[in-house]
């Protein structure tokens, strides 16, 4: 090795190897000056002890199953049944359809009085159920349960962490010079610009990544939060696929982590159910004040409900709510 | 997959080397994810990082009794044999033909974790780096991160592959130096 004449130059020789900048002529020696030199191979395991808690920034991704059966049938040992990974099946089925088939029995009485609205009701759960099928595309049993292991994993891993809770500031510095972004510049705040600057060094990478991962990361367009959050509120279709390679961005963690994914489906449900439950009731008045108005008590009249004169107008009203619900 | 700690990480390491199947099963249940991360950084391609896992998880099941859990985290002793095994791998000329055409958009490669994964030893060493002059603390992250031979940086950093070297090295040694004051 020409380039080595001193323990200075070896020791920057095995850095080299260790941060991986070698050519590979010069990574061949090394890997062969590793198997003879006790002294390289300390110099190498000390830059490795240096360095090696920047893998902590990277992110995990979850490798395909099958690489632990190709292991396991090289190592010629028997082990105990592969445990399968116990992904949290989300279970798609939200039992929540028999609210929506209990209108069909009323809609033969008030179809005789309004067929609009209640063709309504019946039509609402349509929405519904094509919301449906949506969340499995969205948090698909795949990256959610991939998320919160991911995210228990370290947080296993590095137990003694969380001292920077705080927000990140943007670190969307495309140039190492803008570091002074960083808020407060106090001891720790080394450190902290050097994490963007990570991300930078990182970022030449992930600047192009459009919306998958918007808010959380280190790149322009994430600048400002509110406006990438607006653009993209929900994760988008497109996005489904890069779910597919696995690939999670801190982002898909927080967002798993807030567990803001079902809310925006529970929301349309509920919504749903109340619809329901209006053109539910709605219907069987309609349907009282059609065929039995004698029995309803006088509080329930149409004409004391509706405060009209003329009962023609009282069935002319909840056709109106009904059509709302087209909507 | 469990939630498994440092110091479980550790004990799995060690039970291990005592030819503990189990025990090696559960490790690689419990790091591989970050290992791939780390390993497909490197190699862009799914099917050579997956190649590398499979090969560095049979090498840490050998050397898992090399461990010694007074010196090294245990996910840094699991990722420096990876990380051994995909530089090599990026290096070899069959690959590094192929340089051209990740199969991994860099823009899809896996990320940097918000800082409230550093740990202590994360922060010293960042503190460190935040020392060296803006470019080059850029070079530094790039290289460790990316895995670039120093052609590769040169290019990507448009400067002359000597002076690059020299700038490596002294920054190493910097680093070194603060390290041990």
């Amino acid at each position: 090795m020409p380039d080595i004449v001193n323990e200075d130059d070896l020791s920057a020789f095995a850095a080299e190897y260790v941060i991986g900048t070698l050519d590979p002529n010069e990574r061949t020696r090394a890997n062969a000056l590793l198997d003879v030199d006790e002294g390289f191979r300390g110099l190498v395991r000390a830059w490795e002890r240096r360095l090696g808690e920047l893998h902590l920034m990277v992110e995990p991704v979850e490798p395909d199953g099958r690489i632990w059966e190709r292991i396991r049938g090289r190592l010629g040992v028997r082990l105990p049944a592969d445990a399968p990974p116990p992904p949290v099946v989300q279970p798609p089925p939200f039992v929540q359809p028999p609210a929506f088939v209990q209108p069909p029995p009323f809609v033969q009485p008030a179809a005789v009085v309004q067929p609009p609205p209640f063709t309504q009701p019946v039509a609402e759960p349509v929405p519904a159920a094509e919301l449906r099928p949506e969340p499995p595309p969205e948090p698909p049993p795949e990256p959610q349960p991939e998320a919160l292991t991911t995210e228990q994993k370290l947080a296993g891993l590095i137990e003694e962490a969380d001292r920077f809770s705080e927000p990140r500031p943007t670190e969307t510095v495309p140039e190492p010079a803008a570091t002074p972004v960083e808020p407060p510049a106090k001891a720790p705040s080394q450190a902290e610009s050097l994490l963007s600057e990570a991300a930078e060094a990182i970022g030449p990478k992930l600047v192009p990544t459009p919306p998958a991962q918007p808010d959380e990361e280190t790149r322009p367009e994430a600048a400002n939060p509110a406006e990438a959050a607006e653009a993209e509120p929900w994760p988008s279709r497109d996005t489904a696929p890069r779910r597919d390679t696995m690939l999670l961005a801190p982002a898909d963690l927080a967002r798993a982590a807030a567990g803001q994914k079902p809310e925006r489906p529970t929301r349309w449900r509920v919504a749903a159910l109340l619809m329901t439950v209006v053109a539910l009731g709605l219907g069987s008045l309609i349907a009282a004040w059609r065929f039995v108005p004698d029995r309803l008590p006088s509080q329930l009249q149409p004409l004391a409900v509706l405060g009209l004169s003329d009962p023609g107008q009282g069935e002319r009203l909840p056709a109106e709510h009904g059509t709302q619900f087209e909507e | 997959m469990a939630v498994l700690s440092s110091v479980d990480l550790s004990r799995l390491i060690v039970a291990t080397a005592k030819r503990d199947a189990g025990a090696f099963e559960q490790l690689y249940a419990a790091s591989c994810a970050k290992v791939y991360g780390v390993v497909l950084r490197i190699l862009r391609r799914h099917d050579l990082a997956a190649d590398v896992i499979e090969e560095s998880y049979l090498q840490i099941w050998q050397d898992a009794a090399q461990y010694n859990p007074s010196q090294t985290s245990p996910m840094a002793f699991l990722v420096a044999i990876a990380r051994r095994r995909a530089i090599d791998r990026a290096r070899r000329p069959d690959t590094a033909g192929n340089d051209a055409e990740p199969e991994i958009a860099d823009a899809e490669s896996p990320g940097v974790l918000p800082r409230r994964e550093m740990t202590d030893s994360l922060k010293r060493l960042l503190t460190c780096i935040g020392r060296l002059e803006p470019d080059r603390q850029r070079m530094l992250l790039l290289a460790y991160y990316g895995a670039f031979s120093r052609d590769q940086l040169a290019v990507k950093l448009d400067t002359p592959t000597n002076l690059l070297k020299a700038s490596l090295r002294r920054s190493l040694s910097e680093i070194e130096q603060c390290l041990t004051s």
